[in-house]
């Protein structure tokens, strides 16, 4: 998970998600919320082949379906009314506010899905851990402790499912078992968080100041692409509080306008940036390949 | 250069009258590799953490300890934790970090090494030991054995000079657990690390070691180099310390004791081939071959008319759809009143086996029989009700403030009529009276082992399934396991032990099977399956095999 545009310096990646995540919300146009969700979907097709899409596409479609059709059953601005829905109007306008809504969260989620992909537990630590060693640390571990804690779940469960020779349960006696169960649990995890303790004095904790064994150099071609995406993803800010990227839905429906201006190349740029890492190296694995 | 001078230490926890540790008088030289054994409860562990400033227990000290000429309690912090490294028992709960490279980078991050420094001792390490492939793993994913050695890699990312190690393979299987000691062997002798290990697997350690320290109730009992210290448990015999020594230096001293002199005494199994080579051994000794030869017949033969208690017809099992075969065409017959271990490697689905016959997980195919009975769509409770499952780990089985309260809890939870006249035979059956007002915890392993146990015979299972009952357990809690099972072997329960351990397979269980790639590929009484095999099979069989035909184990020679 090191190589296109995971290989980027974590501040780099970082800042482009930040930018990502905040850009759907700023404009409110069909095309840029389409772009953006374009580039998101590529993006995630790029780093696992879509396998994280693909695990979570049923809600996604889920969430934008129940969006697209909740919006314009309650929201009743706009002036073109398409038909009454139980004496309610349903506005053509509303009815596309919830598609533009619907396009808003889908890019945001599927950044984040990216994001997760792209910018580890590690590399967040990483870019925050000369700034709080401390804190950070203690974010590792509390981070190691979900999951721990969550198989150690199962296996009680299913060794008390195993012990033998219960009858069947009422309600309560299960909410009881339920109770005793997380009772093993804390028990359990107690004792073995003592032992973690020691071993963590027996290595030096505590000692003196903490340092962190990461590093991610920060590399020349880091300097240049920091720079582009400072420049893209700044434009693209500033044109949406210059009025860019905005497209009237209420009352009545604005007129489109041109569409291709700087501001709209600016954000394309900007989006295409990891698209175009990642690319360039599927292809050159691919000509690689391919000549073997 | 003496490393550590121990004069007469003795040592009591806080707010307890008796000693832990008594009157210890030790020297332990640079590049020394000391075993610390003696029964649980004997002071091992604490006289190993009071070898470390950090991790040193509450309580009244007194004598002298001397850490390179100077008082260990005056040694500096940093010093300490640099210089003197210790892994624990417990492979999990010793590991901090979330991937085995952060986990390897914590103890040098702690004393503010800068990252160059870091990576290129982890770089040395990393290739010391042999970790390059699940470098970048989550710790999770590690088999146990990887586990303890990531603990080992990493206390000595800081290059230390003692490694005290507290029962570091109580929790790993034999594979994993020969390869961690030799390990530790390549440390003591490529580096000349110190090491003090406490251990139960004493076969596999007595070889590698140079010193002996044996303790019992906080006192030295013997003391020594190993042959030595063999020689003088020998000499007083039915000492409780007999059933620590490797079996081979039983056998030869069971056999002609007074013979053997020090040097001559085998500790491995090819020193002991040797012996038996000069001694001519093959003439002297009967065998029990008749009575063997029969039993070969009585298993082989399918005319076996009583009908199966439980039996497994064609299990195949994985635990995802892109997941390997955990068990492939697994068939597999048990009657009433057998006593049957399947034996087998880490991962090769023991437990996996054992869910599946629980109803704990569903076979894709196959089905599993109960008395003839298919057990279709099992209904958990229903079959449960029948089997007792007791797993590796009993602590998993507590949730009262103490083993009398537990004992309750699961008896009024089985609405048993009888609750105190069963609770009763419980206590007396396992002997743990003296414990019941004790908190489940602070109890050793063996006795939480047999508190467990109790708990899961109060219903009074048909069926009895162990999963790894003997890990952990020293050999004298092992003869006790022994015992108590074949009280209930004979009060006509049956028993499945899944297990990896072939000593106590050979001398226990009534049959065994082998169980390799999904599959039973070998099932026999022990006697046949463990002289038909080579590689997996009893110490005493590897070296005695050949010339006394049908003998396993150390009570199969004693008969001359």
């Amino acid at each position: 998970m090191s190589s296109g545009f995971s290989s980027l310096h974590p501040a780099l990646t970082f800042t482009y998600f930040v930018v990502i995540i905040v850009l759907p919300m700023l404009f409110m146009h069909p095309v840029y919320l389409s772009s953006i969700l374009l580039a998101t979907v590529i993006l995630n097709i790029l780093l696992d082949k879509g396998e994280g899409l693909l695990k979570n596409i049923k809600f996604y479609l889920l969430m934008a379906g129940v969006i697209m059709v909740f919006n314009p059953l309650f929201n009743q601005q706009g002036s073109t009314t398409l038909f009454y829905f139980r004496d309610r109007p349903v506005t053509l306008e509303a009815s596309l506010y919830g598609v533009l809504f619907a396009l808003l969260m889908l890019s945001i989620l599927l950044a984040f899905l990216a994001y997760t992909r792209v910018v580890t537990a590690n590399r967040f630590l990483f870019l925050f851990a000369s700034a709080a060693p401390k804190t950070a640390f203690n974010i590792t571990v509390v981070l190691r402790f979900i999951p721990l804690m969550k198989r150690r779940l199962q296996e009680i469960t299913s060794v008390q499912q195993a012990i033998g020779g219960k009858p069947s349960k009422s309600t309560s006696q299960k909410a009881r078992e339920g109770m005793e169960i997380l009772n093993i649990l804390v028990t359990w995890s107690l004792e073995a968080a003592l032992q973690t303790a020691i071993s963590m004095r027996a290595r030096g904790y505590g000692l003196g100041k903490r340092s962190s064994a990461v590093i991610y150099p920060f590399e020349n071609r880091d300097f240049y692409w920091l720079v582009f995406l400072c420049l893209t993803g700044g434009a693209s800010m500033l044109g949406a509080f210059l009025g860019h990227g905005q497209y009237q839905v209420y009352p009545s429906l604005g007129s489109f306008g041109p569409v291709i201006s700087w501001h709209y190349l600016t954000v394309l740029l900007f989006l295409a940036t990891p698209i175009y890492i990642e690319g360039k190296e599927l292809l050159q694995w691919h000509f690689i390949r391919s000549k073997i | 250069m003496a490393l550590y001078q121990i004069q007469n230490l003795s040592f009591a926890y806080a707010q307890r009258q008796e000693n832990v540790l008594q009157e210890i008088c030790l020297q332990i030289d640079e590049g020394d590799f000391l075993l610390v054994c003696g029964p649980t409860g004997s002071g091992k562990t604490t006289l190993l953490r009071l070898l470390k400033p950090e991790v040193q227990p509450a309580g009244e000290q007194s004598g002298s300890l001397l850490y390179d000429g100077n008082l260990l309690k005056d040694l500096e912090g940093r010093k300490g934790a640099e210089e003197i490294a210790m892994v624990f028992q417990s492979p999990d709960d010793q590991i901090v970090m979330d991937t085995v490279w952060q986990e390897l980078a914590f103890a040098m991050e702690n004393l503010g090494y800068s990252p160059q420094t870091i990576q290129r001792r982890m770089g040395e390490v990393v290739n010391y030991f042999g970790i390059e492939s699940y470098l970048h793993k989550p710790v999770f994913q590690l088999s146990g054995g990887q586990k303890q050695l990531l603990n080992l890699a990493s206390v000595m990312m800081l290059r230390p000079k003692v490694l005290l190690l507290d029962e570091p393979t109580a929790q790993l299987d034999p594979v994993a657990a020969r390869e961690f000691l030799q390990t530790v062997h390549r440390v003591n002798q490529e580096l000349s690390t110190t090491v003090i290990i406490s251990e139960h697997r004493l076969e596999e350690v007595f070889p590698l070691v140079n010193g002996v320290l044996m303790l019992s109730h906080g006192k030295t009992a013997y003391q020594g180099p190993p042959r030595k210290v063999i020689r003088q448990v020998w000499s007083r015999q039915k000492d409780c310390f007999w059933h620590y020594l490797p079996a081979v230096s039983r056998l030869c001293l069971s056999l002609n004791g007074n013979d053997v002199n020090e040097e001559s005494l085998p500790l491995t199994v090819r020193e002991t081939r040797v012996w038996a080579e000069e001694k001519k051994l093959k003439k002297k000794v009967s065998t029990p071959v008749g009575e063997w030869e029969q039993k070969k017949e009585l298993v082989s033969g399918k005319t076996g008319s009583s009908p199966d208690l439980l039996a497994c017809r064609d299990l195949y099992f994985q635990y995802g759809k892109d997941q390997p075969l955990v068990l492939k065409k697994l068939s597999l017959r048990l009657k009433k009143g057998d006593f049957f271990a399947v034996l087998g490697g880490n991962g090769s689905g023991k437990t996996t086996l054992l869910k599946a016959i629980t109803g704990l997980i569903k076979p894709q195919r196959g089905s599993v029989l109960w008395q003839g009975q298919k057990l279709k769509n099992p209904d958990l409770s229903e079959i449960s009700s029948r089997m007792g499952y007791l797993a590796q780990n009993p602590t998993l089985y507590f949730s009262c403030d103490t083993v009398e309260g537990q004992l309750a809890k699961r008896a009024e939870e089985l609405s048993l009529e009888v609750k105190g006249e069963r609770m009763e035979q419980a206590i007396d059956l396992f002997g743990i009276r003296e414990i019941l007002s004790k908190h489940p915890y602070d109890i050793s392993g063996g006795q939480q082992q047999k508190v467990a146990l109790a708990l899961v015979l109060l219903s009074d299972p048909e069926l009895l399934l162990l999963d790894e009952p003997t890990k952990g357990l020293d050999p004298l809690w092992k003869l006790q396991l022994a015992e108590m099972l074949s009280k209930l072997l004979e009060q006509g329960s049956t028993i499945l032990m899944v297990s990896h351990d072939l000593e106590f397979t050979a001398r226990y269980a009534g049959k065994c099977a082998l169980l390799f790639d999904g599959q039973i590929v070998a099932a026999d009484y022990p006697r046949n399956f463990f002289c038909d095999n080579y590689f997996y099979t009893t110490v005493i069989q590897r070296a005695l095999g050949d010339r006394l035909p049908g003998v396993i184990g150390l009570e199969d020679v004693n008969l001359c």
